[in-house]
């Protein structure tokens, strides 16, 4: 029987993006996407947090090629534009047939072709269609076709829950079934690799410049030597961290990965379900476990 | 919503002016009726011309809604900013000149200037229009600035002079001069074009639906990119249901001769 604490996950409100990247087949638009969203697990040091929200087929993008749907978190405006900005020029830009569409609206620019026009050193050639402008560059493939603007939008970081176990082996599957079936869902996006961090951490450090270090009471090897939250049994605890781009997106992102590994029957090793909070301070959202489940 | 049906109540046999019904107010019955247009340059009343009716419809935008005007009906649709204008017959020059937002729906053929100066907004012309469709007005310096006008017949000659921004698509034939002193924009020929296509053309893209055309301004540049392609085509086919060109259509690109130092580019058919 697997137990869900009494608990709650702490999240923080975020500034989201959601930029369409196309190609000329699926698998092209995926190495671009995933070439955008590398180095973006975390806020902490990498200044966003990316991943793919879905695949898209041709009939669902602007230019009616494949694509991929991405959503960027990031904690301020500027960084988010820098973010996007860097990254699509070196990531997107670079890659083979690829283009890129903003995939939201908003009130909030963030410069996409408009910045990275230049690069066609006057060769740049504007469309308007449909009242919004693409840019074309010249490239040595063709043109990369660019959106003048992404948008910024509201998104919420740092949803999560803990999956608490006897052995790696264990934890891992049930970690990768929540993520399976989280990954289907929309508007939401797991930043870390595979979905699945190993290192979550806490505010601070006992030095000076750290601004996060390990959550020292959820690692098995520190216990005995520090206040533990781990019973003689747990040997390994894995988290899942979800942002979105509304509270109730992360929620049922939640649900739907606890509720896979609680109705998963062939799962074993697994003792307890929790979820990383700091105690209210750091966010506005306050998921309850057990009232996400529900 | 409303809609407002305007028939004449004469044979309009000289310069009718309508410009000033573009600052329509679709709520007040009375100065609809007030209206001043100029008729043989004498300023009339709406009502002394035209028979009103006036109706709620169901639709999101409002509608105005003409029948039995002809090609002396002049400055329709001037500066036109939202709702609906539906002409279910032919009608005079500076349709939509101007225009700044909202759709223009005729069910027949307009004269010259159809479009000229537009700022956005969308003109469907179902049968045939005149000279200067989208270009600058007499004295004026740049043509239309965005907006999209939708030919389904022929468009005479000078199409498109001095265009700045904008879509024009022409189903038809194009006459002579088309797209000369273009300094941007997008023009759609999907027939026949008359000569000296793209003089003077500074920057702006031209789309010919035939498999050569000569030119001396234009020089072969490389190929069409799939994804602007795709833009084009699905904006054409889901805003409009227009199928722009085949979907698997190649198209070889042609741009202005590099010593004239602009970027406007003509794509044909391989």
């Amino acid at each position: 029987m697997i137990k869900v604490e009494d608990t709650f996950a702490e999240a923080f409100s975020m500034k989201a993006s959601r930029l369409i990247i196309t190609a000329y087949n699926q698998s092209w638009a995926i190495k671009a996407a995933e070439s955008f969203c590398g180095f973006a697990t975390s806020v902490i040091a990498c200044g966003c947090e990316a991943g793919i929200e879905s695949n898209l087929t041709a009939d669902q993008t602007p230019d009616g090629r494949p694509g991929v749907s991405v959503l960027v978190f990031s904690m301020s405006s500027k960084e988010l534009a820098k973010q996007i900005l860097n990254r699509t020029g070196q990531c997107i830009m670079t890659s083979p047939t690829s283009a890129v569409f903003s995939g939201n609206s908003g009130e909030e620019k963030i410069p996409l072709g408009n910045a990275l026009r230049y690069f066609g050193d006057g060769f740049q050639i504007s469309k308007m269609i449909d009242e919004k402008r693409y840019w074309r560059i010249p490239v040595m493939d063709g043109e990369f076709i660019c959106e003048d603007f992404a948008y910024q939008m509201k998104g919420i970081g740092g949803g999560n829950f803990l999956i608490l176990g006897e052995d790696i082996a264990n934890v891992l599957k049930a970690a990768e079934l929540a993520v399976n079936k989280i990954n289907k869902l929309k508007s939401v996006i797991l930043p870390f690799p595979g979905g699945i961090v190993r290192s979550g951490s806490k505010v601070g450090s006992k030095y000076k410049n750290l601004i996060a270090s390990t959550n020292f009471e959820y690692c098995p090897t520190l216990k005995g030597m520090v206040k533990s939250k781990l019973d003689k049994k747990i040997a390994c605890v894995l988290e899942i961290v979800i942002d979105g781009i509304k509270k109730e997106d992360v929620e049922l992102a939640m649900k739907v990965g606890i509720l896979e590994i609680l109705r998963t029957k062939s799962l074993t090793g697994i003792n307890r379900i929790s979820a990383g909070n700091y105690g209210g301070k750091l966010g506005p959202y306050l998921f309850k476990l057990k009232s996400v489940i529900a | 919503m409303k809609r407002i049906l305007l028939q004449p109540k004469i044979k309009i046999q000289s310069e009718l002016d309508l410009r000033n019904l573009s600052n329509i107010d679709f709520g007040k019955k009375n100065s609809i009726n007030s209206i001043k247009i100029l008729y043989q340059n004498r300023e009339k009343k709406l009502k002394d011309l035209f028979d009103l009716k006036f109706e709620d419809i169901k639709k999101k935008e409002c509608e105005l809604v003409f029948r039995g005007l002809n090609k002396y009906c002049n400055y329709l649709g001037w500066k036109w900013k939202k709702n609906i204008l539906r002409i279910n017959s032919n009608v005079g020059s500076f349709l939509g000149a101007k225009m700044e937002g909202g759709k223009i729906f005729v069910n027949g053929s307009a004269e010259n200037h159809v479009g000229s100066e537009m700022k956005n907004g969308t003109i469907f012309i179902k049968f045939n229009v005149s000279d200067f469709v989208g270009a600058s007005l007499p004295g004026g310096k740049g043509g239309m600035s965005g907006g999209t006008i939708i030919i389904y017949g022929e468009a005479k000659d000078y199409l498109g002079l001095n265009m700045r921004r904008g879509i024009i698509y022409v189903n038809s034939d194009a006459g002579n001069f088309s797209c000369n002193n273009m300094v941007a924009g997008t023009v759609i020929l999907k027939k026949n074009v008359g000569e000296s296509l793209g003089l003077g053309m500074k920057r702006g893209t031209i789309f010919l639906n035939r498999k050569s055309y000569s030119n001396k301004c234009f020089k072969e540049s490389g190929g069409l990119s799939d994804s602007f392609f795709g833009l084009l085509y699905n904006y054409f086919l889901k805003k409009h249901g227009i199928k722009f060109f085949d979907k698997d259509v190649k198209l070889k690109r042609f741009c202005i001769d590099s010593k004239i130092d602009e970027v406007g580019e003509l794509f044909i058919k391989e």
